[in-house]
């Protein structure tokens, strides 16, 4: 149900199509850059298949438990025997098919450009595709959980906020962290920094433009971190829910 | 006298000389830099190869198993208790 809902919202066929248009448009772009055009193509295919997935995840994610309340579709579900947690969880499956069909189409765009470029397939691209996906997966359920207890406005402002400092997370927040000399700035802000999510780890768009190598343990342990992160966003959102008088 | 003995009494082949080496020196300060940069994984964004991002990943995953534990904890102790006042009435 909430893939059809999601999948039929105006922000999911505007998204792909702007981003599809830009992919098209990447071919154009990088005619001027000799030598190094594919690359390009990459950088810029990839950007868009990141960039579309967070989107996506927060716009989608954020409207989908208010909307129900909004129009009263809520009720019913909850006076049937389903579960609250069921309900949030079922709710978050949705946000995160409706984005795998989103990222899976610019996706295959992407890997019909690089064969015709490149005149073979990169079979990297389907890793970095999933990666891209496990960082939609988190953002959708960051978005999920702030729906349940805050309005659309807020709860996709504060998920964008997160997704921002979550992308430059070691690269930039520690960093401003380190210099940071008030010990109550320091404490809060190490604790903001240990519980952002670190999506900067998911983003492998490097290593499929320059075609290096990611080590297979730490592919692993990036697959785990996010899985183990996404199940424990949501379980915060179905014990929220549990507890909010609808 | 030839154009390169004129050229030479002007001081011209010593400037251009000085100048060579000069934007050479330069130039290859350059490339040793931008090489540099170019060895640093924070700076071509490979984070696999950075020991950070694995600590960090780890720690977030005990600190997710370790606030799982506290509530799980923390709802058995409220369950228990209740329990125990419902039991002493």
């Amino acid at each position: 149900m909430s893939l059809l809902e999601n999948s039929r919202k105006q922000v999911f066929h505007v998204l792909c199509l702007l981003m599809l248009a830009v992919i098209a448009g990447s071919t154009l772009i990088s005619i001027f850059t000799e030598g190094v055009q594919l690359k390009i193509i990459k950088d810029l295919c990839m950007t868009c298949v990141l960039f579309t997935g967070a989107v996506l995840s927060i716009a989608l994610g954020a409207t989908g438990v208010p909307n129900d309340v909004e129009n009263r579709t809520l009720y019913p579900i909850i006076a049937r025997p389903v579960a609250r947690w069921q309900y949030v969880a079922g709710k978050f499956l949705g946000t995160f098919l409706t984005v795998t069909l989103g990222v899976s189409a610019l996706s295959a765009v992407f890997g019909g450009l690089i064969y015709h470029y490149q005149g073979s397939f990169d079979w990297f691209l389907p890793a970095a595709t999933i990666f891209a996906l496990l960082e939609a997966a988190v953002v959708a359920a960051v978005a999920t959980t702030l729906s349940t207890f805050a309005s659309p406005v807020i709860a996709a402002s504060v998920s964008f906020m997160v997704y921002l400092c979550g992308t430059i997370k070691i690269g930039f927040f520690g960093g401003m962290l380190d210099l940071a000399t008030n010990s109550t700035v320091k404490l809060v802000g190490g604790i903001v920094y240990h519980f952002l999510p670190n999506l900067e780890c998911f983003n492998l768009k490097a290593a499929l433009v320059h075609g290096d190598s990611v080590p297979t343990a730490y592919l692993a342990q990036v697959a785990i971190y996010g899985l183990c992160y996404t199940v424990f966003v949501i379980w915060l959102g179905a014990v929220i829910f549990k507890h909010r008088e609808v | 006298m030839t154009k390169v003995d004129i050229l030479r009494k002007l001081g011209i082949i010593q400037f251009v000389k000085r100048m060579t080496a000069f934007l050479t020196c330069v130039y290859l300060c350059c490339a040793a830099g931008a090489v540099q940069g170019h060895d640093d994984p924070r700076e071509l964004g490979h984070h696999w190869r950075i020991d950070e991002y694995r600590s960090e990943m780890w720690f977030q995953i005990l600190l997710i198993a370790l606030v799982v534990s506290l509530y799980i904890i923390c709802v058995f102790a409220v369950r228990t208790w209740k329990r125990w006042i419902v039991h002493r009435r």
